[in-house]
């Protein structure tokens, strides 16, 4: 063996290539990195610890931990293939003894996922001082676990001050950078949701060094407490079997929280949107770029309220991108004046609202008027309930993409009863537009082969309309696609002579 | 210029420009100043300065990674496999010339011709056995048969299916 690999940071620095780039891969389907780390791990003891700190790095507690218990191996893979999912029903909890086989390599895991909730009985004997994570800075589990590891001996205010005696896992939660609860789509079965979120707001108290927190609902004082950390970037916020009206220990004690200084990005998805709503009206975000939520209800009432907080969360020379989806359908079809809101955000790239239970108020003026506040806009995109008129025109839309040279998608509705722009002056062409989403409720536009003539000469990108009635564009289609084809073919004629 | 002697006594008159995308003998120079007394390098041979010469010549003019690179940049640049049409053809040498090289730019501190070499060395390993490996690299195996056992049981979840 060449000296060269006797050298532990050059051998750490060749096993740290084995690792491909992040991808996706079905369950239960292993990396060739894994693979072929597994393969050096097993090749000398040189090999071993670098390569096994490595292979271990990021690990799910489920089979691949549960495999070093002499007593569940062989069950686990007897016919020498990984198990069936459910080869662990009936099996005994694990001893105590078995608990350090299995935690034989713990010191080596970064990140853990806990989520296989079929293997949760296993580990109901084990106490709960044994678990020991101590190299562990991501976290993913599942309420279920995290109810099981947070002994209902500890009470909150022993958690909240992290006290020398608690479990080495909870005071672990301190150098946590990555956290992400999920909760199980059964868990009203077990769980109430006031417990959940007392729970889950200790476990949020309880880290220090927090930069990605991803969990369902949380109590104000975990809310101020995630204020005061400045390693903070981004927050997801999720439990869309939640009550549109949050628990009662949510509805008193909120003052303002601290700014979130470095705050990047945060989300809600979640039924209601009245906790979304407190948390922006107590909060700012000085950095913040991205802000999505999506509820299933959304009246027009708490869009007001909403877009109102947004505006003022001192966001407004750094947000980026607003998405705000709900699904709910509410036929009497209020309207409300959104946009003004919006327009302090002078960096905003993407737009997207999607809210079905009122109609944003949208016409040729308040358009422009966005568009001049928005010289960055890439994706353009508003949902329209209005069924049967849409105040927007052709000649609005082409003067807005004037204003919006970077703009590259743009869905909204439009009124397609008149053609209101010449198609014989000279145009400026737009030449980012890539997406064209005009949404009209007629079944024919009028003077198709006209607005084919303006889309192709106006916008080269664009090889197709697109629309809530897809057959009302098929002839403006039809004749845009015979002008590409035309002009395709002068190309290839014009080359070849 | 800078002199630089190597371990079979091979002296090399190198533009500083060039020498300095080692960090080793950027700090030394730095630390003497403007000198004409020769550099000894005494892990190097004059074979292995010569290639590390070639591969410091092309980059000339390129940033340097700067000492204070966050983690991520440092992840993102050790998980990227691909290396340049050029540097693969530079890198093609024998196993003893590349590993030389990799102890030199190890020890020069050239952070850009040590991730040519581990990435080399790295796709070398890729799906292989823990034979092929050890046949690849002349290496003993030292564990018991009953220590490789337990290791391959444990790992069973990274093997094959």
């Amino acid at each position: 063996m060449h000296q060269a690999l006797l050298i532990p940071e050059v051998l750490l620095e060749i096993f740290s290539h084995v690792i491909e780039e992040p991808s996706v891969l079905p369950a239960g389907f292993i990396s060739l990195s894994q693979k072929s780390l597994a393969a050096l791990a097993t090749t000398c003891k040189t090999f071993y610890e670098p390569a096994m700190d490595l292979l271990w790095n990021e690990m799910d507690m489920s089979e691949s931990l549960l495999g070093c218990v002499t007593r569940l191996h062989p069950l686990m893979y007897r016919s020498g293939r990984l198990p069936v999912w459910n080869w662990a029903v009936g099996v005994r909890p694990l001893s105590v003894d078995e608990a350090h086989q299995l935690l034989r390599h713990s010191a080596r895991i970064r990140s853990l996922i806990m989520l296989a909730n079929r293997l949760l009985h296993l580990f109901s004997d084990i106490p709960v001082m044994l678990y020991d994570f101590p190299s562990l800075i991501s976290l993913t589990i599942s309420t279920r676990y995290l109810k099981f590891l947070l002994s209902n001996t500890l009470h909150h205010h022993h958690l909240a001050t992290a006290s020398e005696d608690l479990p080495p896992f909870v005071t672990r939660f301190a150098a946590l950078e990555r956290l992400s609860v999920i909760t199980p789509d059964t868990i009203n079965a077990f769980d109430s949701t006031a417990d959940a979120l007392s729970r889950i707001s200790d476990v949020v108290r309880l880290c220090k060094q927090l930069v990605t927190l991803s969990c369902p609902l949380f109590d104000w004082a975990a809310w101020r407490h995630i204020s005061n950390l400045s390693t903070l970037t981004r927050v997801d916020v999720g439990d869309t079997r939640t009550d549109a009206t949050p628990p009662s220990p949510l509805e008193r004690d909120i003052t303002n929280f601290s700014p979130f200084s470095n705050v990047t990005a945060l989300s809600f998805l979640l039924h209601g949107a009245a906790y979304a709503i407190t948390v922006m009206q107590h909060s700012q975000f000085p950095s913040l770029k991205e802000f999505k939520l999506d509820v299933s209800v959304l009246s027009s009432l708490e869009a007001e309220q909403l877009f109102r907080a947004l505006s003022k969360c001192k966001a407004c020379e750094t947000l980026e991108k607003i998405i705000v989806h709900s699904s709910h359908y509410d036929p009497q079809t209020n309207s409300l004046s959104v946009i003004p809101y919006l327009l302090c955000f002078t960096q905003l790239r993407t737009l997207n609202l999607a809210c079905y239970d009122f109609c944003i108020n949208l016409d040729d003026d308040i358009l422009l008027e966005a568009v001049s506040a928005w010289p960055h806009m890439r994706n353009l995109e508003i949902e329209d309930l209005r069924f049967d008129y849409s105040p927007i025109t052709f000649r609005g839309i082409f003067t807005m993409l004037s204003l919006c040279p970077q703009l590259d998608t743009l869905r909204i509705s439009i009124d397609t009863t008149a053609v209101d722009i010449d198609p014989d002056v000279e145009p400026a062409q737009h030449t980012s537009l890539r997406i064209l989403e005009l949404k009209t409720f007629a079944h024919q536009i009028p003077n198709a082969e006209t607005l084919a003539r303006i889309i192709f000469s106006y916008l080269p990108r664009i090889n197709e309309v697109g629309g809530f009635l897809q057959s009302g564009w098929d002839e403006v289609n039809m004749h845009l696609k015979s002008l590409k084809d035309a002009a395709l073919h002068a190309t290839g004629a014009a080359s070849n002579t | 210029m800078v002199h630089l002697v190597t371990s079979d006594n091979v002296e090399f008159v190198v533009d500083k420009e060039v020498v300095e995308r080692s960090v080793l003998i950027k700090n030394m120079l730095e630390d003497v100043g403007e000198t004409d007394q020769s550099i000894p390098l005494a892990n190097v041979s004059s074979a292995v300065l010569r290639k590390v010469i070639e591969y410091c010549e092309h980059h000339r003019g390129e940033p340097l990674p700067s000492a204070d690179a966050d983690q991520n940049q440092d992840e993102t640049r050790k998980r990227t496999t691909d290396i340049s049409e050029w540097d693969q053809k530079f890198i093609t040498v024998d196993q003893e010339m590349l590993f030389e090289i990799i102890l030199a730019a190890n020890y020069l501190d050239i952070k850009s011709l040590l991730d040519v070499g581990c990435k080399t060395v790295a796709n070398m390993i890729k799906g292989k056995t823990p034979d092929e490996i050890r046949r690849l690299f002349n290496i003993v195996n030292d564990f018991t048969p009953e220590e490789e056992a337990q290791i391959k049981k444990e790992n069973e979840w990274a093997e094959d299916r």
